[in-house]
C-alpha cells in the first residue's frame, strides 16, 4: 500500500469515529435567532456565568462586609448582580487581598504577581489585560469568545468591534489558582524579534511584518508592576495586503532588571482606539548600549540620568552618535530627554552639539562640535527631511577638514535618523545652505547618505 | 440519520436545510481531520451554515458548497491558530499544575495512528490539501476553489506533503 492509500484509509477510520451531535440544527436555529456577534460556544459561557454569578452574587450579598475601599474593579454584590446579567466581561471575581506572589512575573505579562491584583477567570482577566495593557477602549471592546484548552488554559478572543481583527489573548491559570494573560497575538502583527521572555536594553531593535492602516504599528514598553508606560515608537509595516516587513529601533527607561510588557498595535483611522496588539512579556533591563566598541565601551557612559521615576513621568532614552578615536567609528551613546518634550529631535541634537562628556572623552570618544561655540537656532522637519540651522560661527570655530567633514555629516546624519520621521538632513549655518555647502565643499547643503 | 435529527424547521432556507442533511456530518468530519477535536468542529460547521444562512447573496446552491468548505477550512485554521498561540506561549511558563484533558483519538489500527500523527506534523496549508484531496476526495480545481489558490498552488502543496508524509512515516520505522 503507498502513501496516499495509506493516507485515504487513515482518513476514512479516524472519520469513521467523529460523530456529530444530534441537537446541532437547534445550535444553528438558536444562532440565527439570537445576537449575530456572539459564538454558541461563547453564549453557553456567558450563560453559565451568568447563572454562576448571580449565585455567587447571593453569596456575597450576604457575606460581604461592605469594607473593602479596593479600586481594581472588583464586582461588588450590587454590582456583580446587575452586570450578570448583560455580559460575561463584568462578572469578574477580581480579589485585592495581599498575599506573597507564587508566582516568576517573566513568565507572565499580566496582572504582575508582585501586586495584589488577581482574577478568578480567565475572560475577566483578559478584558482587564485588552484595556489597562494593550489600551483598548472599554466601553467598545467585545470579548468574542474564551475557548478552553486544558483545564487550566485557554485563550480569549477580543475585538474592538463587530467583524473587527480578532486580538487572540493567551491566558493560564498559575500555581496560586489566579489566572494571569500570558501574551496576545493577532493575524496582521507578527513580530520576529525580540521574543517573549527576551532581556531588553534601550534602545532595542525589533523587527517583524505587519499589515495597518497606513503601515503604521504603535510600539508601547509597559511596566508590568505599574502599567506606565516606559517607552514608545512605532515601525511602519504595509499598508496594503500582504502584510510587509518592519524593523525600527525602540527607546524605553528602566531603573534596572524589570519585568516589562511589549505591546505591538494598530490604531484605527478614525478615531486613533487600538483596534488590535501584538503583545509579550519581556525583560527590561537598562544595560550599557551593546553597540559601543570595546575600547570606548567600558566608560561610555552619560551621567546616569536615564532612568525612570516610576510615576509615568519617566524620561525618554535617545542616542547621539559621536566618534570613537580608536577605529574612527560614529556610535551611539545614551541621552536622555525629559519625557513630555514636544522637540525630542531638538533636544536631542543640542545633547549632539554639546559633545562628548568628559568621562566619555576619557574613554575615547570625541566630537567636532567639541570645543566650538556652535548652538542649535532652529530644527524642522518636512516632507522626510530633517533641516537643521547652526550658528555660523561653526564655520569659524571649525577647520573644514575632510575628516571634520565627513564627522559633522555623519553624526548628524545618523543622529537625526534614528527616528522614522525622518530620513535625510538639511544643515544651515546661520540660516544659509550655501554657508554650510561651502564649509563642506560640496554642491549642497542636503545629507542623504554618510559614508 | 441525520434526517431522523432534523426536524422540520423554519430557520434555514429549504435549500440550506438540505445541505445540511446530506453534508452536515461530512463536514463535521472535515473539520475533526483538520482540528482533531469534535466538538470545536462542530462549532465551526454550524459557524459555517449560520454564516451562510445570513449571507443573502448565497441564494446559489453551487456557490453555497465552495462556500461552506471554505467556511469551514478557514474556520478550522482559526482555530489551529489560535492553539499554536496559547501552546507557544505556554511553553514559555512550563507544564500546567494539572494534567490536561486531551482527547485521545480512538484509533483501532496502529497503522491510522501512525499516518495520523506524521499528518499532524506537516505545516497547515500541506494539511489541508492533502485532506481535502484524500478525505474529501476533492479534484484540484476544487480544492484551490476552496483555499483561494491556484491549481498549481494545490498540486506543489499535495505533492510536497504527501512527500512529506512519506519521509516522517519512513522515520517512525
Amino acid at each position: 500500500m503507498n502513501t496516499a492509500d495509506r493516507l485515504r484509509a487513515a482518513l476514512a477510520h479516524r472519520a469513521e469515529t467523529i460523530e456529530p451531535s444530534p441537537d446541532a440544527l437547534d445550535r444553528i436555529e438558536e444562532t440565527l435567532m439570537t445576537s449575530p456577534r456572539f459564538s454558541q460556544s461563547q453564549r453557553w459561557i456567558l450563560g453559565g456565568v451568568a447563572a454562576a454569578v448571580l449565585l455567587v452574587a447571593g453569596i456575597v450579598f450576604v457575606t460581604n462586609s461592605g469594607g473593602d475601599d479596593d479600586d481594581s474593579g472588583v464586582a461588588t454584590g450590587t454590582s456583580t448582580s446587575t452586570t450578570a446579567t448583560s455580559t460575561s466581561t463584568s462578572s469578574s471575581t477580581t480579589t485585592t487581598e495581599a498575599f506573597p506572589p507564587a508566582v516568576d512575573p517573566y513568565g507572565v505579562a499580566f496582572p504582575s504577581p508582585d501586586t495584589s491584583r488577581r482574577f478568578d477567570g480567565p475572560q475577566p482577566a483578559a478584558r482587564a489585560y485588552a484595556t489597562d495593557v494593550l489600551g483598548f477602549t472599554d466601553p467598545d471592546l467585545i470579548v468574542v469568545e474564551y475557548r478552553q484548552g486544558d483545564s487550566r488554559s485557554g485563550e480569549v478572543v477580543v475585538t474592538d468591534r463587530e467583524d473587527g481583527p480578532e486580538t487572540i489573548i493567551a491566558v493560564r491559570q498559575m500555581d496560586d489558582d489566579h489566572w494571569y494573560a500570558l501574551a496576545s497575538e493577532t493575524t496582521d502583527i507578527n513580530v520576529d524579534m525580540p521574543a517573549a521572555g527576551n532581556s531588553l536594553a534601550s534602545p532595542f531593535e525589533t523587527n517583524g511584518t505587519a499589515l495597518a492602516f497606513e503601515g503604521t504599528v504603535d510600539v508601547v514598553v509597559v511596566a508590568q508592576a505599574d502599567l506606565a508606560q516606559r517607552g514608545s515608537g512605532f515601525v511602519t509595516g504595509s499598508g496594503v495586503p500582504p502584510a510587509g516587513p518592519f524593523s525600527g529601533s525602540i527607546f524605553f527607561s528602566s531603573t534596572a532588571d524589570t519585568p516589562g510588557v511589549l505591546v505591538y498595535r494598530t490604531l484605527s483611522a478614525e478615531d486613533g482606539h487600538v483596534v488590535q496588539a501584538t503583545s509579550f512579556p519581556v525583560r527590561l533591563t537598562d544595560e550599557e548600549l551593546p553597540t559601543a566598541p570595546d575600547e570606548c565601551g567600558d566608560t561610555a557612559d552619560d551621567d546616569g540620568s536615564g532612568t525612570g521615576d516610576g510615576d509615568g513621568e519617566a524620561p525618554k532614552v535617545v542616542k547621539v552618535f559621536f566618534e570613537c578615536t580608536f577605529d574612527d567609528e560614529t556610535v551611539p551613546l545614551r541621552r536622555t530627554v525629559p519625557a513630555d518634550e514636544p522637540a525630542i529631535l531638538t533636544a536631542t541634537l543640542a545633547h549632539l552639539l554639546a559633545g562628548p562628556t568628559d568621562a566619555e572623552q576619557a574613554a575615547g570618544f570625541t566630537s567636532p562640535f567639541l570645543g566650538t561655540n556652535a548652538s542649535l537656532l532652529d530644527v524642522v522637519i518636512s516632507e522626510a527631511t530633517a533641516t537643521i540651522d547652526i550658528e555660523a560661527v561653526l564655520a569659524d570655530d571649525l577647520a573644514n577638514s575632510s575628516a571634520n567633514i565627513v564627522a559633522v555629516r555623519t553624526e548628524l546624519f545618523r543622529t537625526a535618523t534614528q527616528y522614522s520621521t525622518v530620513e535625510s538632513v538639511e544643515v544651515l549655518l546661520g540660516g544659509s545652505c550655501d554657508a554650510f555647502a561651502t564649509w563642506s565643499q560640496s554642491d549642497d547643503c542636503l545629507v542623504t547618505t554618510v559614508p | 440519520m441525520m434526517a431522523s435529527m432534523a426536524p422540520q424547521r423554519t430557520g434555514l432556507d429549504p435549500w440550506l436545510l438540505d445541505r445540511y442533511r446530506r453534508d452536515y456530518r461530512s463536514l463535521v468530519r472535515l473539520a475533526a481531520l483538520l482540528v482533531d477535536d469534535t466538538g470545536v468542529a462542530e462549532e465551526i460547521v454550524q459557524d459555517a451554515f449560520v454564516a451562510v444562512a445570513r449571507r443573502a447573496n448565497i441564494a446559489s446552491e453551487d456557490r453555497a458548497d465552495a462556500y461552506l468548505r471554505s467556511a469551514v477550512l478557514n474556520g478550522a485554521r482559526s482555530r489551529m491558530r489560535r492553539r499554536r498561540v496559547r501552546a507557544r506561549h505556554l511553553r514559555s511558563v512550563g507544564p500546567p499544575p494539572t494534567a490536561p484533558s486531551a482527547e485521545a483519538p480512538a484509533l483501532a489500527a496502529e497503522d491510522s495512528r501512525a499516518v495520523m500523527a506524521a499528518l499532524a506534523t506537516l505545516p497547515t496549508r500541506q494539511r489541508e490539501v492533502l485532506v481535502l484531496r484524500y478525505y474529501a476526495e476533492l479534484s484540484e480545481a476544487e480544492i484551490a476553489e476552496t483555499l483561494g489558490v491556484s491549481a498549481g498552488t494545490v498540486k506543489t502543496h499535495a505533492h510536497r506533503g504527501l512527500a512529506a508524509l512519506e519521509s516522517r512515516l519512513e522515520d517512525q520505522r
